[in-house]
């Protein structure tokens, strides 16, 4: 085994051991060890869709996976700053998410945004309650490929159609794709609001997603 | 060793003074009403060691002492030793186990559209639901399920015990056609150990000589008995009264009589033997007042099971092995579930170190599903991990991890949630937990047709190690030998 290999190995064993601490540590042994960030997100890539296949298997939990998503973030925050110009590493697609103004439901959408994460997608959670206007401001600057929203209350579901009246007025609406889900919402709710999919459930959420973007598997 | 689970406080029905008056009861019973011993042999011994013996009616009467001396000489705990030691059981205080289902004649068997197919029992059905039983965890140690129906019913006996030896490495009990055929299973046992000395060091046998209630020895399991004696091997003496016709309808009468009918095989073990390795058992059943059918699924055989724990541990000190789990459904279905559930977790509560026929049977024991030992395999992961209790400790209290999610945050990815998920929560095989637009998705497969699913995999998929040409040929002909004489 090289060098490169033995550091690229520890960086795994972190990541599968879902210990974000660890995998923080290696990232930067890496970069001492003069493997370039580009590698280095390769490394954590593979790693990450492993976990992915390994849910999918029941074998890995879903806060395991949230964790090892968390760690995958944290690691990209200072890998990223490092790439080159031109230096890229695609992602599936980007997403933008949150759950609605007025709800401060947090994990059905934490979930749907650890499953994308661990498949490859780049993920920016914009937290609960969020209001309208935030998702606009991020969908213009961020240009996502996907906007995710969630409510879990029958009170706050409308508030995903001013989202969606909003992004029309602003011409954004037909440079994404638009997913809902939670609880109270349904696939019919979700065409009466002018969404281009629903998701049963985080994996369903996730898989509409791969559709919708026209992504195998 | 398997560990199986040990409840930590487990379900006690009945205080001290009310165990004092129901062995005072089983005492009156032994000394003064007396049970029946066919074999000749047994009463000689039992007079010989100071029991009155009325030859006539074929009956002893064993005085207290007695009783007393051969719970003394009952060893507190047992082991029982799978072909492969880590399938080991070791039956102590309220360790629990599960065994499963035994002797079904019928096979039901899932077919389409929610209809079953009932149909006779064969040997390739023993064969395939023994390496189905021996691969799934929470069935610890194995019973045939099948009376075969394919071959003649004399020398059944060997029949049963070469497929157990060959299809799974589980510890395995069944009854014996007496005394021949508790050797034969001895000696079949003992080739594939390598010996008698090897197979007494690792018994990967017992037998279960059970007395025919009320209060009555047949010369079958008394020679059963006098083989464990003499071998040393476990014996688990049964007792299975039904309340209302072969025992007092009281669950308490039903005790009683249970006690004092495994105390009186329990008497002769240790007369034959002294400290032979012995295991006591009931099995209580009841009949239905209406149908006159013997019930082995009423909630009353839990709590008479749960009751029978109790008073084997705290008062006797001897291993206990109760029957749950078993179902008077035709059919794998709800009726199923809830007599399957119910009865084991009462017996489970109750410290049972081994609860047995808990998985697959239906219809008065009549009858095994394959769908259903698998439905059952869940029911028992489920009150196994129940049993657990609540782990109190400075960790488990969570203290640090609630502060510092705080309020309106999340536990979901907290390394706390990470260490503690597997151990913390039972992680189901077959529960359906998906939203309903998922299952949709998945087929909308109702449990039978997902056990169905299971059943399938476990059949192509798992080989218990199979054992020597040589010694697969050697118990073949102890078999096709007790076959061949009994037909001659």
């Amino acid at each position: 085994m090289s060098a490169k290999d033995k550091v690229a190995e520890k960086i795994r064993q972190a990541l599968l051991g879902f210990d974000a601490e660890a995998t923080i540590m290696q990232v930067e042994e890496a970069l001492k060890a003069s493997l370039g960030p580009g590698e280095i997100i390769d490394i954590l890539s593979e790693a990450l869709r492993t976990i992915g296949d390994k849910f999918s298997r029941h074998e890995v939990f879903l806060p395991e996976l949230i964790v090892a998503g968390d760690a995958m973030k944290a690691a990209m925050k200072i890998l990223t700053p490092l790439m080159g110009k031109g230096e890229t590493r695609a992602a599936l697609g980007g997403v933008v998410s949150g759950t609605v103004q007025g709800d401060i439901h947090d994990i059905g959408k934490s979930i749907v945004g650890a499953l994308l994460q661990a498949s490859g997608f780049e993920v920016v959670d914009l937290g609960v309650d969020v209001p309208t206007e935030l998702f606009v401001e991020n969908v213009a600057e961020l240009k996502p490929e996907i906007v995710g929203m969630s409510a879990l209350l029958t009170t706050t579901m409308g508030e995903m159609r001013r989202v969606i009246g909003k992004l029309r007025e602003t011409g954004l609406r037909d440079k994404v794709k638009i997913i809902v889900g939670g609880a109270p919402t349904s696939e019919k709710f979700a065409g009466e609001i002018g969404a281009d999919a629903w998701g049963a459930d985080a994996n369903d959420a996730c898989l509409k997603i791969k559709k919708l973007l026209g992504i195998e598997g | 060793m398997q560990e199986g689970i040990v409840v930590p406080k487990p379900l006690r029905l009945l205080d001290s003074d009310e165990i004092q008056r129901i062995h005072d009861s089983v005492v009156q019973i032994l000394s003064k009403v007396g049970v029946i011993y066919e074999s000749k042999w047994s009463l000689d011994l039992l007079k010989d060691c100071g029991c009155d013996v009325d030859y006539q009616a074929g009956k002893a009467t064993i005085p207290e002492h007695l009783v007393d001396e051969a719970i003394n000489k009952s060893p507190r705990v047992i082991k029982l030793c799978g072909r492969n030691p880590k399938y080991d059981l070791k039956l102590e205080g309220t360790r629990v186990y599960f065994a499963g289902g035994a002797n079904a004649i019928r096979i039901v068997e899932y077919d389409i559209d929610g209809k079953f197919k009932v149909r006779s029992a064969s040997t390739e059905d023993l064969v395939n639901l023994t390496i189905l039983t021996d691969a799934l965890r929470n069935i610890h140690c194995y019973l045939a399920p099948v009376f075969p129906q394919d071959v003649p019913s004399k020398g059944i006996d060997r029949v049963k015990c070469e497929v157990a030896l060959n299809y799974t490495e589980k510890h395995f009990y069944h009854d014996a056609e007496g005394y021949e055929g508790a050797l034969d299973q001895i000696e079949m046992a003992s080739i594939v150990m390598g010996g008698d000395n090897n197979l007494r060091k690792r018994p990967i046998i017992s037998l279960a000589p059970c007395i025919t209630s009320p209060l009555s020895w047949s010369e079958n399991a008394l020679g059963m008995l006098k083989a464990c004696a003499e071998k040393n091997m476990p014996a688990i003496i049964s007792s299975e009264t039904i309340a209302g016709a072969t025992a007092p309808i009281t669950l308490a009468g039903s005790l009683v009589q249970q006690c004092a009918e495994v105390l009186s095989g329990l008497v002769l073990a240790h007369l034959l033997s002294p400290g032979t390795p012995t295991i006591v058992c009931t099995l209580p059943s009841i009949m239905d007042m209406i149908t006159a059918n013997i019930v082995l699924s009423s909630v009353e055989t839990g709590v008479m099971c749960a009751a029978a724990a109790q008073i084997f541990r705290e008062f006797y000190g001897i291993p206990y092995v109760g029957g749950g789990g078993m179902s008077d459904s035709k059919i794998p279905d709800q009726q199923a579930g809830y007599e399957k559930a119910l009865t084991t977790l009462y017996g489970a509560l109750g410290g049972s170190n081994l609860i047995h026929l808990a998985s697959g049977m239906l219809e008065f024991i009549l009858s095994v599903s394959p769908e259903q030992i698998v439905i059952d395999d869940e029911i028992l992961g489920m009150v196994l991990h129940g049993l657990k209790g609540i782990n109190i400790n400075d960790d488990t209290l969570a203290l640090d991890v609630i502060m510092k999610v705080g309020p309106r945050g999340q536990f979901l990815g907290q390394k706390h949630t990470l260490k503690y998920m597997r151990k913390e929560l039972y992680i189901p095989a077959i529960t359906d937990r998906l939203s309903r637009t998922s299952w949709q998705k998945e087929g909308s497969k109702d449990i039978v047709t997902r056990a169905k699913n299971k059943v399938a995999e476990i059949l192509k998929t798992h080989r218990p190690e199979p054992l020597d040409e040589d010694i697969k040929k050697m118990l073949r002909e102890i078999r096709e030998k007790a076959q061949r004489n009994v037909s001659g």
